[in-house]
């Protein structure tokens, strides 16, 4: 039989009981409470220790001594209890609160081991912080189709809890599709699958006018300049499609018409406008060289089931970012429906992971990806396509985004903005628990949502592959840099003394 | 105070194979010697490529031994350094320019970096290949160190900086201090005079043609070297043009006008002292080159050191297309390009052209000459 460590007073609820104890119990614990023939689990969310002799009215440390020698180590411990259900009953929350006097026992490890088991489904995160012997494992269909957000501040955690995740999915076959802004997981090693890198390339004769109009820096306010691209880009698309120009020819094409159109008298008004246009193209053509290519494939028949699909963008600048991840995020979308529709497209569902999405989906600006995101956020759960936010900056996350996670994993937050706003997002994150995020130690994480059953502490286990994100030894990079610059110059400076150069 | 800065003379260069050539170069350098002393300077900066190769021809030594003793003979010092054809990478090898330490020669090397000239430091470092980058610029910086205490200094290099040459260059212009005076340059051969940190920086080029490709710098900027005052707190770079012994002649006569343009050319030919070197290219029309090649033979062999024309034929065909096609197919110069193109060295393909044209012409004798030049180069580096 489990312990007691302490038991109910004041005014109960059946959500939340207070309780006083002698014992020291750990935040994040879970307990369980017997009363009226049922058994309920809960979990300390906050503790207090106090002395009722040694309080805020003293100000001299020695009668505090003084007390300590007579009274000894008198404290009490007060603490509240949030209700998490009846264990017998599924989990449901009872209809009564406890009387006050209850019992508080330490819930025991294999009730939770029952409760933190998935069976089929399940992905192991890690073991609970409060009781290392249970394992917790996630629900990997409602984490892929209810969306899931991981929230850290840099450091803590964030890439090691990713790749755990991506190699539980590839364990059941997953097609997980990153975009790796720092090219972290390229050259990542996962035991149960493949990496299958895809070339951020895109074909700008598969991209929409609006996406290529937006990458040459051609906004939507300037119109005229706009229906001036539209025109050239309309004639050259027909003339490839017809066979008139080959794909190398594109923007030479483009061009040409664009320079037939400077020369033509009807449009000597706009000629300032079609110049821009033209100039525009040059810096489309300078910028983007490295992504654009003619004859790159569309980017969606290449991902793999079974398999980490990494889209590098690590040398990527952010408005290429933004256009590739919201054309392959269109595209991924689309191709699921057709699917599901027609049976053509995209056979399988898969879950998209997208690093530092306060970039590509920011809360106060209007990127190309938010849009899809978000849209992906609403829809994707009926088409299969899963979406997992990875951030360090929750505060400059879109907030519409971050709400249709419905799961979360919450390794360490400091910032108190940042962790006001995790909690308006999530509405099963209470505010205790939310104090509890600054404590957390790397890799230890606050687990919500409807993936698991209740809300946990977990510390998530490590990564055993192969990762390249991993932080550089700074003083130890600067010391070989000087040493190997010391040794080259040593050679160079013999070489040349010894090869003609000693006179 | 001031000085005279020159370089690259490449002495021992003996040009398509031609004594005549190799003289040229020697008589350029009397010249520049004879207006050294008519200018009278405080000393004389050199900044490498004195002789074409690091064995010189034996004339070649004597040539500047000659010179330099009567430089020494005026009380003018020569602070010089060793550019990349006067270097060879081998072991306990010295350039050559070591022999005239005796003539007044101050030769700046790795184990003497820099001398003192009337409070103006004067320092530098032979050639340093791309491989030996940074060593060189841990030299620089050194000599930047060691230069603080004087008012005037002068870095003399023979290298060529990414600004100028950025497809093959060996110093970045971030790695050069800006705390010199004068910056010596040697080794690009046009002229260049730019402003750089608290002076000047200067390539003074090569005083004769040592590519045909020069001709057009010559033309605009003409060749010779500098007198710089040091006067002044930013130095006075005068220009002292020379006046090369020998015509190159470069001419694009159009077929159906060769006959008076022959007569034209010959003309002014006849007026030159000196026998001038000419490429000359044919264009337009259809003609059999053997012809042509006769007539220009007839009127030129005599009074030029070298003739070398280039045809270039019109199709019968109108279409544009098909022309550059036709050309293509019929220029052996072209093939013979793409065919060696795996050595990927420029020296390879135009030796085998060379050939082509010479035994063409019947000239087994030139034929003999460029091979043996080109070997020579090819062994003697």
């Amino acid at each position: 039989m489990s312990k007691i460590i302490g038991r109910c007073v004041g005014e109960t609820s059946p959500i939340e009981v207070s309780f006083v104890s002698k014992e020291m119990p750990k935040v994040g614990e879970y307990v369980s409470l017997v009363y009226d023939e049922k058994r309920v689990l809960g979990m300390i969310e906050s503790l207090v220790r106090g002395s009722v002799s040694i309080n805020d009215d003293i100000y001299d440390p020695k009668i505090i001594e003084k007390i300590e020698e007579i009274e000894g180590d008198d404290h009490y411990i007060k603490g509240t209890i949030r209700i998490l259900g009846d264990i017998d009953n599924d989990l449901r929350i009872p209809r009564t609160p406890a009387p006050p006097g209850t019992e508080v026992k330490v819930a025991d490890s294999n009730v939770l081991k029952t409760i933190f088991e998935i069976e089929d489904t399940g992905l192991k995160l890690g073991n609970l912080i409060t009781q290392e012997e249970v394992e917790v494992q996630v629900d990997i269909d409602k984490m892929v189709t209810r969306h899931l957000a991981i929230l850290a501040m840099t450091g803590a955690g964030k890439s090691n809890t990713v790749a755990v995740i991506t190699d539980g999915l590839l364990n059941v076959n997953g097609s997980i599709l990153f975009f790796d802004m720092h090219s972290e997981y390229v050259n990542a090693e996962f035991s149960n699958g493949q990496v299958n890198k895809i070339n951020a390339l895109l074909n700008p004769q598969y991209l929409s006018f609006f996406e290529l109009a937006r990458l040459a820096d051609i906004s939507r306010k300037a119109y005229v300049q706009e229906r001036y691209f539209r025109m050239a880009y309309k004639e050259t698309m027909e003339s490839l499609q017809k066979g008139f120009i080959n794909s190398n020819e594109f923007f030479i094409d483009i061009k040409k018409r664009l320079s037939d159109l400077l020369e033509n008298e009807s449009y000597k008004d706009d000629k300032k406008r079609i110049t821009a246009v033209l100039n525009k193209m040059n810096y489309l053509e300078d910028q983007y060289s490295n992504i654009l290519d003619l004859n790159a494939p569309n980017l969606v028949n290449k991902i793999k089931i079974n398999s980490a699909n990494v889209i590098d963008l690590g040398s990527v600048d952010e408005v290429a970012s933004d256009i590739i991840v919201s054309h392959i995020l269109k595209k991924v979308l689309s191709k699921r429906k057709e699917f599901l529709r027609t049976g053509q497209g995209l056979s399988f569902p898969v879950f998209v992971i997208i690093e530092e999405a306060h970039i590509l989906a920011p809360k106060n600006r209007s990127t190309n990806s938010k849009n899809w995101i978000s849209r992906i956020a609403r829809e994707g759960r009926k088409f299969g396509v899963g979406l997992c936010i990875v951030s360090q900056s929750p505060k400059s996350l879109d907030p519409d985004s971050l709400s249709q996670a419905n799961n979360m994993i919450i390794l360490r937050l400091v910032e108190p903005t940042d962790q006001r706003h995790v909690q308006t997002a999530s509405e099963s994150l209470s505010e205790d628990l939310v104090e509890q995020l600054p404590s957390l130690n790397i890799g230890e994480a606050v687990v919500l949502g409807l993936m698991t059953k209740i809300p946990t502490l977990v510390k998530i286990d490590e990564f055993r592959g192969k990762l390249s994100g991993r932080d550089l030894k700074i003083v130890e990079e600067w010391k070989k840099s000087v040493e190997e610059k010391k040794k080259k110059l040593e050679t160079q400076r013999e070489e040349f003394r010894e090869l003609g150069g000693d006179y | 105070m001031k000085f005279t800065h020159i370089s690259d003379n490449h002495l021992g260069f003996r040009q398509y194979g031609l004594f005549e050539r190799e003289t040229d170069f020697y008589y350029v350098f009397n010249m520049i010697i004879e207006k050294i002393i008519e200018e009278k300077p405080n000393f004389v900066i050199h900044s490498g490529d004195l002789f074409e190769f690091s064995r010189p021809p034996t004339t070649a030594l004597l040539t500047v031994q000659k010179g330099f003793s009567e430089l020494k003979n005026k009380n003018i010092p020569i602070y010089a350094i060793a550019g990349n054809h006067d270097i060879i990478m081998r072991k306990n090898a010295i350039p050559p320019q070591v022999l005239y330490k005796k003539f007044g020669m101050n030769l700046i090397s790795p184990n003497n970096p820099f001398f003192i000239e009337n409070e103006i430091f004067i320092g530098g470092l032979q050639y340093a290949s791309k491989y030996h980058s940074e060593f060189l610029v841990e030299h620089i910086k050194f000599l930047e160190n060691e230069s603080k205490k004087y008012k005037k200094k002068i870095l003399v290099l023979h290298q060529a900086i990414d600004k100028y040459l950025p497809f093959d260059y060996e110093l970045e212009l971030a790695d050069l201090p800006e705390s010199f005076n004068y910056y010596a340059m040697g080794h690009i051969h046009q002229r260049i005079v730019d402003d750089y940190g608290d002076g000047k920086l200067v390539y003074p080029g090569t005083p004769e043609i040592w590519r045909i490709d020069e001709l057009e710098g010559y033309k605009k900027n003409g060749k010779g070297f500098y007198i710089v005052d040091m006067g002044g707190d930013i130095p006075e770079v005068e220009k002292v043009d020379l006046k090369l012994p020998r015509e190159i002649i470069r001419e694009t006569v159009k077929y159906s006008e060769l006959n008076d343009e022959i007569n034209r050319i010959r003309e002014y030919i006849l007026k030159l002292d000196k026998k001038p070197l000419m490429q000359i290219n044919i264009e337009g029309g259809n003609f059999d080159r053997a012809d042509v090649y006769k007539v220009l033979k007839k009127a030129f062999y005599n009074i030029c050191l070298s003739v070398r024309p280039n045809y270039k034929l019109e199709s019968l065909l109108d279409d544009s297309n098909s022309e550059s096609e036709v050309d293509e197919l019929l220029d052996p110069k072209e093939i013979i390009r793409e065919k060696l193109k795996a050595f990927n060295n420029e020296k390879i393909s135009n030796l085998a052209i060379n050939i082509l044209n010479e035994i063409s012409e019947g000239e087994f004798k030139k034929v003999e000459e460029i091979a043996q030049k080109f070997y020579e180069e090819i062994y003697d580096n």
